[in-house]
């Protein structure tokens, strides 16, 4: 067991741990050191089995009974076992073809497994290194369909891994004695050869067809293998120096390296999440290790709200306390300003709006209702001018709160009230309607000058008078009270037309009462 | 799942707890101290705005104490305002029949009373009344009534109005008119107006 640590591209320490007693206590250690430092475990064993499968197109509980149908067929033994999904089929057979791994010793991983149960320490999964080495081959860009990828992680063993179309096919790790002393390179070639002649056999590839093999190795071997594989025609060599691999991928792993295993093992650790064999309860810390990082990201969002809110409302109350600073300035200077005019007003038992209000109604008053008779007598004077032998006795003026007061005595100021029970002559049918107001009203009488009995004359005179008055438009109604004659069908008719009657008796009189309404804007 | 090792949570447990507790105290101490500045401004804004209440009223007190103190003054100089002074009214009708020398003049004050005229409505602190007046008039021509009027408004300067005047022809009206005596008679009541503020 060789236990990594890598800090980003960087591998801080590498610890080699004996499968006996003491390297697992020292295992147990070390890992107790590391504060729950979440762990991956990349198993390259040779109890590993690939198979290749095809299954018919499904999906959920029935894909899944056909999984663990074949899992028990292949693997019955172990719990270790995992399916890859290469291709599906779905227009003619529909049927997926599935890559199945699994160890066949699951007992050599359980001490250690123990030992990071007992130490809580996180797993985060079991990798199979083989699986994780197509993520290599797709970066390797081959034009070949068949690749094999040879590896060697330990001295004692050489990984070669068969990828098809950058499918891993099968993986086989075989001892190898050679590593430190005999023909390393002819070793190898043997065993590639051996892949080939299995992968023919098997119909994986054609024997015809090229295979590109990709060799890792160090530097010690890469000289040797280059001269030896250049008289090889039957593969596409391309042989890769694992320490310029490195430089190249920019993996500082201090040292030299003889072997493939720091580069896999940055593979590993550089994916978010990845696990091809471990069990839930084996990953149980590491779900609660994820858990912690949850509640502790929680924490720290909790507490940057706290502070957030803090800083918003101590902001807040900052500039509340400007603004209260700004209002109390302005207020002090509403006051200065207040007391200083306080001063100089004059005192006054009368308050300003008592003054305002008189000065109101006095203007109210001036404006219209101060009234005296002398505009609309002369108004009424200019018209009976134009008929120049009527001559005014009486005039009695008078000023009204309803259009159809009679007498002056009439009036009450306060809520006015229209006659109701007046009767209506025929002649005032077109008389404007009784109407509430503020009204002049002057009733008129006269007679006719040196009247010589002539009643069509004088009637006629007052009719043109009447007209005349209502036409001018001045007056809001213009009535005849009394005529020269009362030749109304409805009244009673009777005087003296006698050849000894006296002339100087005759009379003429007549009676006119209009009203002129006394407007708002005076 | 197997059960959960709260023991391994326990320290972001508590962490969470602990950044809970100091977040609420800190979102609690934000807030209070927020609340207690808003409330002194909220204070401090009624001040402000009682007191540019006064300072408004104050100048819309001067500004109208400007414009109505001459007038008032005035008016109470007069005797429109204040209480009323019958004494005036009649020295004012004497004065002015001095210059008529109208055959006839009395006079007949009423008791005060409210003064009211369609439409007409006085504030509540201020009260107008008036007290009528009959007059009865002997007069040589129409326009001496006119003349008396124009002249009681020349000699006081307090309002009346009138109310009525009824003008009989005393003479035929074939007569011409007769200088030495009164031709016309005339009843009339005026008003005088006084108004005093509360």
């Amino acid at each position: 067991m060789v236990a990594q640590e890598w800090s980003g591209h960087k591998l801080t320490s590498s610890v080699y741990f004996e499968p006996d007693d003491q390297g697992l206590d020292l295992f147990s250690a070390y890992l107790r050191s590391f504060h729950n430092e979440p762990v991956r475990l990349l198993v390259d064993l040779i109890e590993e089995e690939f198979r290749q499968i095809k299954i018919p197109l499904l999906h959920g509980s029935d894909r899944k009974a056909i999984l663990t149908r074949n899992f028990a067929k292949y693997f019955r033994t172990s719990a270790y076992r995992f399916a890859v999904s290469q291709s599906k089929e779905k227009k003619t057979r529909k049927e997926e073809k599935l890559l199945l791994i699994g160890l066949t010793n699951q007992y050599l991983l359980e001490p250690w497994l123990k030992i990071i149960d007992d130490t809580r320490t996180p797993l985060s999964g079991i990798i199979s290194l083989p699986l994780l080495s197509e993520d290599y081959v797709k970066e390797l860009k081959a034009e070949h369909k068949a690749i094999i990828l040879v590896s060697q992680q330990v001295p004692s063993n050489l990984r070669q891994s068969v990828f098809v179309d950058g499918k891993l096919v099968l993986s086989r790790l075989v001892p190898i004695a050679s590593f430190y002393q005999g023909d390393y390179a002819s070793d190898v070639l043997r065993d590639i050869e051996s892949t080939q002649r299995y992968l023919i056999s098997q119909r994986i590839v054609e024997r015809s067809e090229s295979v590109a093999v990709h060799i890792l190795t160090n530097k010690r071997h890469f000289d040797k293998l280059m001269m030896r594989c250049e008289n090889e025609s039957y593969f596409d060599f391309k042989i890769h120096e694992i320490n310029e691999l490195l430089e190249r991928e920019k993996i500082d792993v201090g040292d030299e390296q003889d072997f493939s295993s720091g580069l896999y093992c940055y593979m590993a650790s550089k994916k978010l999440s990845l696990n091809h064999y471990a069990q839930p309860k084996e990953r149980k810390y590491f779900q609660h290790h994820r858990a912690g990082l949850a509640i502790t990201a929680a924490s720290v969002a909790l507490l940057a709200i706290g502070i957030g809110m803090t800083v918003t409302s101590g902001v807040k109350g900052w500039l509340y306390q400007d603004t209260i600073n700004e209002t109390t300035l302005i207020e002090q200077k509403y006051k200065a300003k207040f007391n200083q005019l306080s001063e100089t007003r004059i005192d006054s038992t009368t308050s300003t709006a008592s003054m305002q209000h008189l000065v109101q109604a006095v203007e109210s008053i001036e404006q219209r209702y101060l009234r005296d008779p002398e505009e609309l007598l002369a108004m009424i004077s200019n018209d009976i001018n134009i008929f120049s032998d009527i001559r005014v006795k009486q005039i009695d003026w008078f000023v009204s709160n309803v259009s159809d007061t009679k007498e002056a005595n009439e009036v009450t100021w306060g809520k006015a009230k229209a006659s109701r029970n007046r009767t209506t002559k025929k002649q005032d049918r077109n008389a404007p309607k009784p109407k509430k107001g503020y009204f002049e009203i002057a009733t008129v009488e006269g007679e006719f000058l040196n009247f010589d009995g002539n009643f069509r004359y004088a009637l006629s005179a007052v009719d043109d008078l009447e007209r005349a008055m209502s036409e001018s438009g001045k007056y809001y109604s213009v009535e005849i009270t009394k005529r020269p004659l009362d030749i109304e069908p409805e009244n009673r008719l009777s005087g003296d037309v006698g050849a000894g009657r006296n002339q100087s008796q005759l009379r003429a009189e007549v009676g006119i009462r209009v009203v002129r309404e006394i407007l708002k804007d005076g | 799942m197997d059960k959960i090792d709260w023991f391994y949570l326990k320290r972001p447990i508590i962490v969470f707890f602990a950044m809970l507790l100091v977040s609420l105290a800190l979102v609690i101490v934000g807030q209070q101290y927020e609340q207690a500045q808003e409330e002194e401004y909220q204070k401090a804004l009624s001040t402000l705005t009682s007191t540019h209440r006064l300072y408004r009223n104050i100048v819309n007190d001067i500004d109208l104490l400007d414009q109505y103190r001459k007038l008032y003054s005035e008016y109470r100089s007069t005797g429109l305002v204040g209480e009323e002074r019958r004494l005036s009214w009649v020295e004012s009708l004497k004065s002015t029949n001095q210059v008529l020398r109208l055959p006839t003049l009395t006079y007949n004050l009423l008791p005060q009373e409210t003064f009211e005229r369609p439409g007409f409505k006085a504030k509540r602190d201020v009260a107008v009344l008036s007290s009528p007046m009959e007059l009865s008039i002997g007069l040589l021509h129409e326009e001496d009534l006119f003349a008396l009027l124009e002249g009681l408004r020349l000699s006081i300067r307090t309002l009346f109005t009138v109310d009525s005047c009824e003008i009989i022809r005393t003479s035929d009206i074939e007569q011409s008119l007769d200088t030495k005596r009164a031709n016309l008679k005339a009843r009339c009541t005026i008003r005088w107006v006084t108004i005093n503020a509360s």
